[in-house]
């Protein structure tokens, strides 16, 4: 049927009742299903899942070891290529060093973040892992996603598998499952080290979750996709997820909703949009336990409003931004106490994770 | 009788149902019956307007006494200010060569200024500028003019019209209730002076826009009771074109130590108002204060006024809002059309000047 014929009302009663939507369905609900209906239908779901309204978040930090990446796509800001005065590569010990003040301030987390490259040897990315695990053995390694385990892979030729069984060795404790699945074949194009990777990341996903290293799933839009391609994506986290639920917990621990400052290409993501497309996530993806949205792009009082349309959790407090948009003009870094300032105002429990 | 059907039957809700309203937890589902309220009322434009303000002076009588302010400061206090007429005279004509309808225009409490000032400014910006509507002075200078001047509030009021001003701005109400007036601004105008000016200004036929300062050391009766008293005034007089939910910013204030309200609560007073006040067209989600994803987000809350492209605001940029001085009317345009309502530009008292009807490209 055609999408601009289907009654959203409808649709959004097919997912209270639990019963699967089509693919055609789900594009309708994304292209033309009011923020009011979307977000009630999704906050009705976790209700249901999730009585007590208990909203998780993490004390993290960041740790960028490397602004060198070799792709240089387009709607990625902040990276350079290997020759830029500004490159810099942090040595294991300086990234123990920034994960050790982190940790001083609270951080239970934290997230190794670095571009994609092909020209550091193996053991640096096993070392990294090693040094900040030693150096801080309670805290949570999350770290690299399947695009750079894919682009590493061809130097070094080891099977994915067994280089996730090395991470794991080194001290990595989750990873965030970035990268190729996201979005549109136009945008793959851009993604020049990426092309037709599904079948990479799958194995990626797959390796993490026999070696149980638990994941986030990211749900990045607003970089000129169709309504169909979101969807369909989020199906795929949604099969994927079901596939590899094995013995123990399922992979996907969380489902990530942002958008990124893309450059002048892609028009601003509204605030309308965000809180959109936290509740089509919830709806459409019903199998990852949680939903987590980001204060980074839209400020805290947006992703504070979307605890009651899908979300129900707020991320980490990415301690390394001392800038983050906090409420009625306030910035500042976002800390625990904001967090749960937040979370209480918004009617709910919050509950302080040490990691994912 | 539940909410819902009070909507749907047009039947006016009570203090108890505001108060209910303020507890929900369940924000979207208020933000549907204000949405309904909205539809059914006032249908679905979204009005702005070309505006530009111009804040006279930051000296101020009350400097000290309004804990929530960034901007006053006392006589001979460093950074303080007053433009001279000619400089108001060139902002203005600058402003209305750039297309503005509308020039609001709000200062401190001078403690020297004659009131020839205030008439002579209005004076030489209107002959200037002719076609622009001065919309000027909150209900707390007018009160000041009075008492300063030893003259009614009429003869204030007769004597600003007299000289050019067309209508008042809605600031200075802050909020009602004497139990926050008095921790918030102790020996400010009263919310009773401020109706009465208020009052006096309709039935001279002058109109106005009405204010509720938010997000300091409130509670939810005393926002219910705050937006009643305002029903109240309407149902007398009908004069009030608009409700402007004002967003305290903590920044730089004696009460920096308070956190400043959250999105959820920012949406929770634009839907509760929208509600409450039965009588008022105009709900007003002034972007400035409450930046423009939430502004933005609050039209399905029951906004249907997003205020414009407001130029040069400083009252709030000293309290260390963040948002942009100036927000450019493609992005106002797309940004009402991504919450599927129709933008529609205004004159001052809510005439429509034009309706932007979405294009297919912003869609």
């Amino acid at each position: 049927m055609n999408v601009n014929e289907m009654d959203c009302g409808e649709i959004l009663m097919k997912a209270l009742a639990e019963q699967r939507i089509r693919p055609d369905e789900a594009a309708c609900l994304s292209q033309r299903a009011s923020l009011l209906d979307l977000a009630a239908a999704a906050g009705e779901l976790v209700r249901r899942v999730n009585p007590a309204g208990e909203v998780g978040y993490t004390v993290n930090r960041t740790v960028v070891y490397s602004n060198v990446c070799d792709p240089q796509c387009p709607y990625c800001r902040g990276t350079v290529t290997r020759d830029d005065p500004r490159a810099f590569t942090l040595t294991p010990e300086e990234a123990a060093s920034r994960a050790a003040e982190a940790a001083a301030q609270g951080a239970t987390q934290i997230i190794l973040q670095g571009g994609h490259r092909t020209d550091l040897p193996w053991e640096y990315y096993l070392e990294l892992v090693r040094t900040v695990k030693e150096r801080l053995p309670q805290v949570q390694v999350m770290g690299f996603s399947p695009t750079e385990i894919t682009v590493l892979r061809f130097p070094h030729e080891k099977s994915i598998c067994q280089m996730i069984g090395d991470l794991k060795v080194a001290g990595l404790g989750a990873m965030w499952a970035g990268g190729a699945p996201s979005l549109s074949s136009r945008i793959l194009e851009y993604r020049r080290l990426l092309k037709g990777p599904w079948e990479t990341w799958l194995e990626v996903v797959q390796g993490c979750a026999k070696h149980g290293i638990p994941m986030v799933a990211p749900f990045v839009f607003g970089l000129g996709e169709t309504h169909h391609e979101r969807v369909n994506y989020l199906f795929r986290l949604r099969e994927v997820q079901a596939v590899t639920t094995g013995d123990g917990a399922p992979v996907f621990r969380s489902l990530a909703i942002f958008n990124l400052d893309a450059g002048p290409d892609f028009p601003p993501v509204s605030g309308q949009e965000y809180l959109r497309m936290v509740a089509l996530a919830r709806l459409l993806v019903p199998n990852i336990p949680h939903v987590a949205s980001s204060f980074l792009y839209h400020g805290a009082k947006v992703a504070q409003v979307s605890l009651d349309g899908g979300a129900d959790d707020m991320g980490g407090t990415q301690l390394e931004f001392d800038r983050a948009e906090l409420a009625a003009g306030r910035v500042g870094a976002m800390t625990a106490a904001e967090m749960e300032r937040l979370i209480r105002d918004a009617g709910r429990v919050p509950v302080r994770r040490a990691g994912i | 009788m539940p909410v819902y059907e009070k909507v749907m039957s047009d039947e006016r809700l009570t203090a108890e149902d505001g108060i209910k309203l303020m507890e929900s937890p369940n924000l979207f589902a208020l933000g549907a019956l204000a949405d309904l309220a909205r539809q059914r009322r006032v249908g679905d434009y979204v009005y702005f307007n070309n505006n530009a303000h111009i804040n006279y002076s930051n000296i101020c009588a009350l400097s000290k006494v309004c804990k929530f302010c960034a901007f006053g400061k006392a006589h001979g206090e460093p950074g303080g200010y007053t433009y001279t007429i000619d400089q108001m005279v060139a902002k203005a004509q600058a402003y209305a060569r750039a297309g503005v309808t509308e020039i609001h225009m709000v200062g401190g409490l001078h403690p020297d200024m004659p009131f020839s000032f205030y008439t002579d400014f209005i004076r030489a910006i209107k002959e200037a500028v002719p076609q622009v509507h001065l919309k000027c002075f909150s209900a707390v200078e007018i009160d000041y003019f009075s008492r300063k001047f030893r003259m009614s509030l009429e003869e204030v009021l007769l004597r600003l019209r007299e000289a050019g001003h067309g209508s008042l701005t809605g600031g200075g109400a802050e909020m009602f209730h004497p139990e926050v007036h008095d921790r918030i601004c102790r020996g400010k105008m009263s919310g009773e002076r401020y109706l009465e000016v208020h009052r006096t200004a309709h039935r001279l036929g002058i109109p106005t826009t009405c204010t509720m300062m938010y997000g300091h050391v409130e509670e939810p009766r005393h926002v219910v009771d705050h937006m009643l008293k305002l029903r109240e005034l309407q149902d007398e007089t009908g004069g009030e074109n608009a409700f402007i939910p004002l967003a305290f910013h903590p920044t730089n204030t004696a009460m920096a130590d308070l956190p400043g309200p959250t999105g959820w609560y920012d949406l929770k007073i634009i839907a509760v108002a929208r509600l409450l006040l039965d009588n008022i067209k105009a709900i007003k989600s002034y972007w400035i204060m409450i930046s423009p994803r939430i502004a933005q987000i609050s039209l399905s809350f029951g906004a249907n006024d997003i205020d414009g492209t407001v130029r040069e605001e400083k009252i709030y940029h000293f309290a260390g809002a963040t948002t942009p001085m100036l927000q450019e009317k493609e992005d106002l345009l797309r940004l009402i059309w991504e919450a599927g309502r129709i933008p529609a530009e205004r004159d001052t008292v809510y005439n429509v000047l034009k309706v932007y009807e979405p294009t297919a490209s912003a869609v």
